[in-house]
């Protein structure tokens, strides 16, 4: 008999006991550093919009088509993110993890159509605006990516059956910081909109 | 097994206790080198630009840098010991993150150093120095909101049964708020990070990009975030070694909310936005939660027997320092009048002025804090002489050269640089005072270093009767202190002063 089979399963320390919400305010909290970050870019770029008049990306044109659609694939992004936290919450999983798939197709979509925009509106770097138009949406981009990441991670646990109606916090959480991704592409269509 | 060796809890370990020694020592050790900086700038202007020549503006903008961050390290690093073990919390919030958060600071400042010294830094000539000085500067902002995430999140998650928030002692209060400005604050700089990297990638332009970019972070009133977790050091401190309660205790809690709240300062980053009246009123309001912090500490010390402790006049002067911050805001203010010149002060001195009178009351606060403390942070009591001579030191050195930089701004008018040997002398001397000050305060630690490792079996350790005893958990726990030290029996939480003999909390503690 192996020694494995000898052990006392009584003599075993149980798992610290999960601290609830401790995911979802360490997430609030870095979500709120994160949204900051986007807001100071967006207030850098708007301030030197104003002050640099018709010169502003003057040789670029940004299509609207693309946009619009990103905006759309958000929107749809962001309800079936909360389609997961309902899920979750309701013990329903196969729900959940059809949502979480969904929600990581459309940031997926989301990225590569962001690749596309950009290839589309020709900014280059050196003319005025286009440093800080790469560095908007490029955090952006990067916030995305980072979200993906972190649904991707939270989606293992789920499908290792970590989450459930009395820890939902690890769907919660990642929704979070999705809801912060779309509502700061909201405001960043505005600037494609506006360029 | 063999127990691990404090490197190799340091090294391969999470634990809270480790990562915050080493915090306060790291940030502390780059302290001392800012200052050797100024020591270096005033000896300049003694020789009248003769020793460091071009490089004056690299060595006067990167120590401007490396000295503040190195202090929000060393409080960050107080924040980690004490907020946990004054929540009896066994680890904080993601330990991993929080070493991940030491090492990346430590790291970014070392990397920082190194591109001022091949004139890269802030305001340096070499383009690629320059470009390595702001990624590293970039990695130092993040590391420390990553740090502010674990310590706000441990406050709101990890209390006590019956510890509400409004029953949190004032370290952990002021930590919580203080960190959750720390993330918006340093984010919002962290952005024109981003900003000179992609835009602005030549020498000049990430010099021209500090100066409109992140300058704004050392001056009124976004400089006054760095400070706040000093000022739930200070109220602890003094309850502590008067043997009182705050009496006010919610009061207490919301004048430093009110100082938290005047010092939001993202919204201030251009010089257009400084000369508005809504700058001018957190300017000059910032005085306010400062007086009432000093009132409630004054009834608490005459409520309760003073003893001299060196942490005690250490506190007193770090509240008082951000009233001579505030005094610098109040002649900004004055000169912003009519077209903005009236009085032709130098505003650039008078915002250095604001930083360094800040930064003396954080290096004075976390010197409180680790002396105050020192049986949770070393093991054992710190010896009187060196902490006091440390304490004085330290009082004298950043009270001198604060109080220089605001009789410099104020002097020094409309461009012109009169007696400027004269403040080169005096930048000399308070800036030695200022580093001999530091050292003492490291060889005080090392002192309790020492005397906890040669009493390591002696229970005495922590019934040193020359210990203070505070009222709050971390008092009860077992020094020096880790985070697997956490006993089980701990008292029931039914006031903000748990360890309190009871009838003593009903009588002096209300809201």
């Amino acid at each position: 008999m192996t020694e494995l089979a000898t052990l006392d399963l009584d003599e075993i320390e149980p798992a610290p006991p999960l601290r609830r919400r401790e995911l979802l305010f360490a997430t609030a909290f870095a979500t709120a550093g994160v949204v900051m970050v986007f807001v100071t870019l967006l207030g850098a770029y708007l301030a030197a919009r104003n002050a640099a008049g018709d010169l502003w990306l003057e040789g670029s044109r940004i299509p609207l088509t693309q946009a619009n659609m990103q905006m759309a694939t958000m929107v749809m992004a962001a309800v079936t993110m909360q389609w997961a936290v309902y899920s979750i919450s309701r013990d329903d999983r196969l729900h959940a993890y059809l949502a979480l798939g969904v929600t990581l197709l459309l940031g997926l979509a989301f990225v590569n159509q962001t690749t596309f925009l950009v290839k589309q509106a020709n900014v280059v770097l050196a003319e005025p605006g286009g440093g800080l138009f790469y560095s908007l949406v490029g955090f952006h981009t990067a916030m995305v990516v980072v979200g993906l990441a972190y649904l991707v991670l939270m989606s293992f646990r789920t499908l290792a059956g970590q989450f459930s109606s009395r820890q939902p916090d690890g769907i919660s959480a990642p929704a979070v910081y999705w809801y912060a991704c779309v509502a700061t592409y909201a405001a960043l269509w505005i600037v494609y909109v506006m360029k | 097994m063999r127990p691990q060796t404090p490197l190799e809890r340091l090294l391969g370990g999470a634990d809270h206790t480790t990562l915050g020694r080493a915090f306060v020592v790291a940030g502390l050790g780059w302290f001392a080198v800012a200052i050797v900086a100024r020591l270096l700038v005033g000896v300049d202007m003694v020789a009248d630009n003769g020793v460091l020549g071009g490089a004056l503006g690299l060595v006067s903008n990167s120590a401007r840098v490396v000295g503040p961050l190195g202090l929000v390290g060393a409080l960050a690093g107080v924040m980690y010991l004490l907020v946990p073990l004054q929540l009896a919390s066994p680890a904080i919030s993601y330990p991993r993150a929080a070493a991940l958060a030491f090492w990346t600071w430590l790291l970014g400042m070392f990397v920082f150093a190194v591109s001022v010294a091949f004139d890269g830094g802030i305001g340096g000539a070499n383009t690629e120095a320059a470009r390595l000085g702001n990624v590293s500067l970039g990695a130092t902002l993040a590391a420390l909101g990553l740090a502010a995430v674990c310590v706000a999140t441990t406050v709101v998650t990890h209390r006590p049964a019956g510890m509400g928030l409004a029953r949190v002692p004032f370290v952990s209060w002021a930590a919580l708020l203080g960190s959750s400005l720390w993330i918006l604050t340093l984010a919002a700089a962290f952005a024109h990070v981003v900003v000179g990297h992609v835009s602005r990638f030549r020498a000049p332009g990430l010099a021209e990009n500090f100066l409109t970019g992140i300058v704004w972070l050392t001056r009124a009133p976004a400089v006054y975030v760095l400070a706040i977790p000093v000022l739930g050091i200070a109220v602890d401190v003094v309850s502590a070694t008067t043997g009182t309660k705050v009496r006010f205790y919610g009061a207490a809690q919301g004048v430093i909310g009110a100082f938290a709240i005047l010092s939001i300062g993202f919204w201030a980053q251009t010089d257009r936005s400084v000369n508005t009246v809504v700058w001018t009123l957190f300017a000059l309001a910032i005085a306010l939660p400062v007086l009432g912090l000093l009132g409630l500490l004054g009834d608490a010390a005459r409520r309760g027997g003073l003893r001299a402790t060196p942490a005690l006049p250490l506190v007193l002067v770090s509240v008082l320092l951000l009233l001579g911050s505030a005094v610098a805001g109040l002649l900004w203010s004055l000169n912003l009048a009519g077209s903005g010149v009236l009085l032709g002060f130098d505003v650039r001195l008078l915002g250095a002025a604001q930083v360094t009178f800040v930064g003396a009351t954080m290096v004075t606060g976390v010197l409180a804090a680790v002396f105050h403390w020192a049986p949770q942070f070393w093991g054992a009591p710190v010896r009187p002489g060196p902490a006091w001579a440390a304490s004085l030191l330290t009082i004298a050195g950043g009270g001198l050269l604060s109080t220089l930089m605001l009789v410099q701004g104020l002097v020094q008018r409309n461009g012109e640089r009169p007696a400027n040997q004269l403040f080169g002398v005096i930048v000399v001397a308070a800036a030695l005072c200022y580093l001999l000050g530091v050292l003492a305060a490291l060889s005080a630690i090392r002192g309790a270093v020492d005397a906890a490792a040669s009493a390591a079996d002696d229970a005495a350790t922590t019934d040193d009767a020359t210990s203070v005893q505070g009222a709050t958990l971390e008092w009860a726990l077992p020094t020096p202190a880790r985070g697997d030290r956490i006993p089980d029996d701990l008292p029931t939480i039914d006031s903000p002063y748990p360890l309190a003999a009871e009838g003593d909390q009903a009588e002096e503690v209300s809201r």
